[in-house]
Parts: C-alpha cells; structure tokens; sequence
C-alpha cells in the first residue's frame, strides 16, 4: 500500500512537472523531459533538493511544486517508515533469523553435537565440547539464553537457535538429520521436553547417540523403552557415586580422575573410614531417596531427617523435624555420626544444616547439595567435603559420553571388577602417567583421526599400541601415557598389552598427558615409519 | 464481487492496454508512439506489480514474474528514449525502433499475465 501511494503520488507530479511550461535560460518556452522530471520529483521527495533544474521555474512550474512538495515527501517517509517498520518485525527478524541458521548448519562440514538446553548445564557442556574443538549446535527455548550464548567466550562459533526443542521441526533446522551431527544431548530442565526429543532423535535420525537428562524414574523408564543410549539422572548418578565413594574407593577415585582429572586420594581415604559409623540425610526428596537406596544397598547405616515427608514414606527410625535446628542433628546422633548429607532443594537450608553440623562435630563428613551456581562462593566458603550440584553431575556424564564414547564400555568392565582390582590397575597408571596432567581421550583408527596409521596398516604393515606409545623420533622414551581399553567390534581388551596389534576401525581409549609425540605417531607417515624401521633393526640385531 | 479485485484487475488489463498503445504502430515513427503513452504504461505496470506482491499461491508467483519481465522490458525502453534524448542528443528512427520492440517484449509478458489471470478466475469454483 505505500509503494502504491508513493508512485501515484511520485508519478503524478512527474506529469505535471513535464507538461506545465517553462522557460529557458534565454527565455524561450521549454518543456521538460520525462527524465528531468523523474530526476527532479526524486530529489523532492526524498528532501534532498538539489534546486530547479536544468533553469530557473517559472511562476506556473513553483505553483506546481509547491503544491507536491508536502504529497510526495509525506508518500516518501510513509514508504521508508514502512520498511523500517517490517525490518524490525519480530516474526519477519526471527524468519530472517531461522533462515540463516538453517543455512550455516546445513553448510556445516564436520562432525558436530547438537546440544538443546543452554541454561547451567548446557552452557558447561559447551564450553567443554568447543573447549576440544568440537562443533556445537544449540537450540533453546529461552531468548535470553540464545542472546547470551552471542557474548559467551567459546573457543568456536556455536550458532544457537531460540525455539522450542520439543518440535521436531525446529530440531530438523538445527541439524538432526544432518549427516555429520554425532550425538544429541537433551539437556533441558524439562523432563518431558528432554523425553520429547530423544523420542524425535531416535524416530527420524535412528544412528544418532541420544544422551538425555532425566529427574523422574517413569520419565527415565520410558526413555529406556525406546532406545536412549544415556540417561543421565543426576540423582541416581550422584547417590551411586556416594556409595562408591564409602565402600569401593579405588572405584571412585577411577572415576573422578577419569571424567574429572581429579584424584581426590584424601576424600576417599577419610570417607571409607567412615563407612561403619552411622550417616545421616536430611531431606527424602528424589536425591534423599537415590542416596537411601544406594546407602543402605551397601550397607551403610542411615538415618533420614525430614520436616515434610509428604507422598514418600520414611524408612523406619526417621526424625520428622527440620534438619536445620542442632537438637535435631543431635537427636539423630551427629556426636557419633560418620558423615551428614543435606540433601534438601533449598540452598540456604543446606548451608545452615552444614553450619550447624559442623559446630556440633568438626570431624563428620559434611555432604551438601547445591542447587544454584550463584551459590559457589557459599558453598566454597563453608569448607565442605563435597559438593553435589546436578548440573554438574549432568554435564560430567554428558560430556564424557559424547566425546568418549568408549569410555561407557570401559567403566562398565571396570564395575564388575573388585576394588583390590581397581587399586591395582589405578597403580599401575599411577606408576606411568602424572596425575597433576591427566587426561582421558579417544581415538578411532580410521582416515579422519590416524591417517598415518591408517595407511601402514592398509599396505599391510603390522602396527602395535606399543607404537602409538612411543616417541617416533625418540623410540627409547616411553612417554607418560598408557592405552586403557581397546574395542574392535564384539572383543573389548581391558588395559591392552603393548603386542596388541592395531586394526582399521579399532577403538581405543588412552588416558595421561598428551605429548607431541603423539600427533607425530598420528599424522606422520614418514616418522612412523621410521619408528617402525628401527624397532625391526633392532629386534633382528638382538639375537645375534 | 469484492472491490479489490475489481482494483486488481483494472491495473493488470490497463497494463495491457496501456503497453499495446504504445507499442501499436510503425516501428521507427516517433510520431506513432507516444512518449505519455509509455509513462502511463510503466506507472500502471509498476502498480499492477505492487499489487502482486504478496501473493503465495503458484499463480500468483508466475503473474509477479511476468509482471517484472514488464516493468524491466518497459523501463528498458524508457532508459533507451532518455539516453537517445540526452546523451545522444537526438532521437533518430534506430533508437525509436529499439524502444519499441523493448515494450513489444514487455507486451508478451504483459499478455501472459492477463491469461494467468483469466485463467485463475476461470478455475475459481463457485
């Protein structure tokens, strides 16, 4: 409708500019031409006004401008207020928008994780995954999250879609059908929106490893029911580390240098001495229950203090009071007790139990739960023993599943052992490999990841993990890795001899501080093969 | 009947019309194509396009196309009138000849567009 006004308005005045005589310079009678006109009328209107061209008007030709003059600037604004108006339109910008982030994810040409949920924990998770150098795509629901995600440091750039994750479209436009997209890691604080897209990812992208968070048992079992590689329930997550944590402490300590790189040798000394007194729980929420269960399954002696049991029923021997007053932790026996676990939803309410813990008996085991990050120079401050915070929890598990898929396969082998087992494997780490510099990775032998070995063993070339052990330039050090778990197919190998022989397709997980020497084993044909010549010089001067 | 379509209508055929006036005539007499003529014709298609706009049925998007193969075949023909009355300083026979057969493009297409628009209309169920 503007642009219709604007050229009437523009065109009429154009004809009158063109029929209406005037004069020239040496005062003949001239009519103007259409382009003399057009150029006019468009420097009237847009108010630029350059002045009467090509001579001076006449009384008859001012009359007329004058009067469209006030029309055509007016038809003009209206025109360009229009277009300003559509630009800034929210559902044309968020089109706009839409179209252009379909388009850079579908131009993406390497592997990529698409992440929904960018709140605590999804922002973690990202700031990890880039950390590596791996691509992330990121839909949220939350405008603000999406905008933040703009100014976020990130080591790449992760482009993020602000809609609602639980429709399939808008997952499509984000890359679920994409070829290159690994993983999905449904993340939400939303059960059901997190259920939601795992059943999407599983229906139209069936190849794609599906980790999704879950808070509720029936959420959790009906996304078991159809598939999910990985549910993550925080809860359950953290209640079966705290289980580990009192009677298999080489399990834990395995598990927090491997998705941590921490080795918390202390914690887990002074927490399995506790393991025979008695704890207690404050809170019979849905991580006071996890904890309870996994507890009393190894037979740790808990008592639960809770103000509001409400559906849940209490275990016998249960305190109904608030955890934060002391004649309650005394009736319930801080004096004696090994360690306390405030397991409650509310922050403060956890500090305070922990406070007054703490100035009863400064030698218990202090175990909170937090819930927000803001939190963090509060929880540090109070000098705990350890910390649960879901997100972590969450982005901890998520991460190692996504970028070390083998890493599930080992700890599962790793379950079943017996904590002297695990002891003695985490020695033997311990012996190779500085703890301080810690780190687990994995590598896949094909193209992408080993070209070089990839291509010896294609040519038919024998290779052997004791190879990617080594310096290829410097054979006679050994360097401060070791290769944990290997997997071809069906047949898994637990802590893997150095003979093993590699195969294409084989994967493998390391664990240590990566050297230079190990991308030089990776990528370099040349000095690979140089390795792989002194090593045979050497075992055929050997014998003789 | 609605008012808007009247409206539409009106321009699409006045297009038309406006265009074969123009272009109706002997090829190379200035005199036989008048210069109000074409002005009308480019006004009207630039309208005529305007109104099209918008349109996101199959239909509609074959009758904006035709229609900007109008406008740029018309204005074509304007550029080559203004250019031969300003910068050549002289509006011979080859220069009429050439505007012409521009608006002559410009007329086919403005032809397409009236018979997507009876054709439409045609198939309107009623």
């Amino acid at each position: 409708m503007p642009l219709i006004i604007m050229i009437s308005v523009s065109s009429i005045s154009i004809l009158g500019m063109v029929l209406i005589p005037g004069v020239d310079a040496s005062g003949h009678p001239y009519h103007m031409t259409f382009f003399e006109a057009f150029y006019f009328v468009s420097f009237m209107s847009t108010t630029i006004g350059f002045g009467e061209i090509p001579y001076a008007f006449t009384v008859g030709q001012r009359f007329w401008v004058a009067l469209c003059i006030y029309p055509t600037v007016i038809a003009w604004l209206y025109t360009f207020g229009s277009i300003l108006t559509l630009m800034q339109d929210k559902a044309f910008r968020q089109t706009l928008y839409h179209t252009i982030y379909a388009r850079y994810v579908r131009n993406i040409r390497e592997p990529f994780y698409l992440v929904c949920g960018y709140g605590t924990s999804g922002r973690l998770l990202v700031h990890r995954l880039t950390h590596e150098n791996r691509q992330c795509v990121v839909i949220d629901v939350n405008e603000q999250f999406i905008s933040e995600l703009a100014i976020d440091d990130l080591h790449l750039f992760v482009p993020g879609l602000s809609a609602d994750a639980s429709e399939s479209e808008h997952l499509v436009r984000a890359g679920l059908k994409h070829p290159m997209c690994r993983a999905i890691a449904a993340i939400t604080d939303n059960d059901q929106v997190n259920l939601k897209i795992a059943i999407t990812s599983r229906l139209l992208h069936p190849d794609l490893i599906v980790v999704a968070r879950s808070e509720h048992r029936d959420v959790t079992a009906s996304m078991h029911a159809f598939g999910t590689h990985h549910v993550i329930d925080p809860f359950e997550a953290f209640a079966e580390d705290m289980a580990n944590l009192l009677v298999r402490p080489a399990h834990f300590r395995f598990q927090s240098l491997l998705a941590e790189r921490l080795d918390p040798v202390d914690l887990a000394a002074r927490a399995s001495s506790l393991r025979d007194s008695q704890w207690i729980l404050c809170g019979f929420g849905r991580l006071g229950q996890a904890i309870h269960k996994s507890l009393t399954a190894v037979g740790v002696k808990v008592v639960v203090i809770d103000a509001f049991p409400d559906k849940s029923a209490l275990p016998d021997g249960s305190i109904i009071a608030r955890g934060t007053q002391k004649e309650t932790l005394i009736q319930a026996g801080i004096m004696s007790a090994g360690g306390i676990i405030a397991a409650t939803s509310d922050d403060a309410d956890n500090l305070s139990i922990m406070m007054a813990a703490k100035q009863l008996n400064d030698r218990v085991f202090l175990v909170a739960r937090q819930e927000t990050r803001t939190d963090d120079a509060l929880f540090g401050a109070c000098g705990l023993d350890m910390i649960m915070q879901p997100n972590y929890v969450v982005v901890r598990k998520a991460h190692a599943w996504l970028s070390m898929p083998l890493l599930q396969d080992f700890s599962s082998d790793l379950s079943i052992v017996s904590d002297a087992v695990a002891e003695s494997i985490l020695k033997r780490i311990e012996a190779r490999v500085p703890v301080d510099e810690f780190e687990t990775w994995q590598l896949e032998i094909n193209d992408y990841e080993a070209p070089a070995i990839t291509e010896l063993l294609e040519k038919g070339r024998e290779i052997r993990i004791a190879d990617l052990l080594r310096d290829p330039w410097h054979p006679e050090k050994t360097q401060p890795y070791i290769a944990l778990f290997a997997r071809q197919d069906d047949s898994r190998w637990m802590l893997p001899g150095g003979s093993q022989p590699l195969q294409v397709g084989m994967k493998l997980l390391f664990c240590g501080h990566r050297t230079t020497a190990w991308r030089a084993a990776l990528y370099h044909k040349e000095a690979l093969n140089f390795a792989l010549e002194t090593e045979s010089l050497e075992e055929e001067r050997q014998p003789g | 009947m609605s008012l808007q379509r009247v409206f539409f209508a009106f321009f699409v055929l006045l297009a038309l019309s406006m265009n074969f006036g123009f272009f109706y005539g002997q090829i190379d007499n200035a005199i036989h194509h008048n210069l109000y003529e074409l002005f009308g014709a480019i006004v009207i298609n630039l309208i005529a396009t305007i109104l099209k706009l918008g349109e996101r049925s199959h239909f509609g998007s074959l009758m904006l196309a035709s229609s900007l193969v109008a406008d740029a075949g018309l204005l074509a023909a304007a550029m080559v009138l203004g250019y031969a009355n300003h910068v050549s300083g002289n509006v011979t026979p080859e220069f009429v000849a050439v505007a012409v057969s521009l608006s002559g493009g410009a007329l086919v297409a403005n032809i397409v567009s009236v018979t997507l628009m009876v054709i439409e209309a045609a198939t309107l169920r009623r």
